[in-house]
């Protein structure tokens, strides 16, 4: 994982370049932060604090929901501890039993794929064939946000990975907030989150990814 | 910056994307709030997780060493790769 120093901090206020460039004196207290997160099968309370920058769809924006997309800024010690589950236990995991069909948000792969894919199964149905291709082409509302996580934890448990890990990641999706961040000094109240998955965490995408299958 | 000016904020930039109703009587703050509460309201039909499974006993719980976190913090690419 790379933190990028240029990048805001999250709501706890601790910034990439402060981690990037004390990493000597931080390694020891923050590898002990982490291992007893993991021992305990929980997050600390600030890391499911989120800011959200509103991302604005199009322009204007004449109704909210639908035209601004949340991208959520979260604490940076908290995306190290997903990037270490994810890339020991459910990026394998995920990864072992994903349609071959699902390009989106996969290493070493894109949505370019995905195009390809698509026009290569056109060309097989088409050619020489005389035939004609019709595309219906659906689309989620709200796909990342209206994730249930009731569901969502039974397939988490469902997963092969050890079980505490299993119950970190719930524990990740249990009891967080988010505020929206307007400007550098103007923030909304905080308000609960009892549904999805948070767009711009490390978990964020690979927790849609087995909601999914 | 030209002295007593204030500088440009993202909130205004943001603000002037908006073209709500009677946007303009409302504080940077109000609208803040409002954004926050239209992203949350499609989520309110929705029963959050209110219990976590019991804890487990797990033989050999994830730990991280030292080098690994010295790695992550300095920015360096981890042997694992990245998560996404």
């Amino acid at each position: 994982m790379e933190l990028n120093p240029r990048k805001a901090g999250g709501p706890d206020g601790i910034n990439n370049w402060l981690l990037r460039n004390y990493a000597d004196f931080l390694t020891s207290p923050v590898c002990d932060i982490l291992n007893a997160s993991f021992a305990e099968q929980k997050l600390p309370r600030s890391w499911k604090d989120a800011d959200v920058t509103p991302l604005m769809k199009v322009k204007p924006v004449t109704t909210i929901a639908k035209h601004i997309r949340p991208i959520c800024l979260t604490p940076a010690l908290s995306k190290l501890a997903e990037d270490f589950v994810v890339s020991k236990y459910i990026g394998p995991a995920v990864l072992e039993s994903i349609d071959p069909n699902q390009f989106g948000a996969v290493p070493s792969s894109s949505t370019l794929h995905a195009l390809i894919s698509m026009m290569h199964t056109w060309a097989q149905a088409t050619d020489g064939t005389s035939s004609a291709v019709r595309v219906v082409c659906l689309g989620y509302r709200k796909a990342f946000d209206l994730v249930d996580h009731g569901i969502l934890a039974a397939k988490i448990l469902g997963l092969r990975i050890p079980r505490g890990i299993a119950r970190w990641v719930c524990d990740f999706l249990m009891d967080r907030r988010q505020r929206v961040k307007l400007s550098s000094d103007c923030f909304s109240e905080w308000g609960t989150v009892p549904s999805g998955v948070p767009q711009g965490t490390k978990l964020g995408p690979w927790a849609f990814h087995f909601n999914d299958q | 910056m030209i002295a007593g000016m204030t500088p440009a904020t993202g909130g205004e930039d943001t603000r002037s994307h908006l073209h709500l109703d009677r946007i303009a009587a409302h504080s940077n703050q109000d609208i803040a709030n409002m954004i926050n509460s239209a992203l949350l309201e499609p989520m309110q039909d929705y029963t959050p997780l209110s219990c976590l499974p019991p804890l487990a006993d797990d033989s050999e719980p994830l730990t991280v060493s030292p080098s690994e976190v010295c790695n992550s913090l300095s920015g360096a690419k981890s042997e694992e790769g990245r998560g996404t």
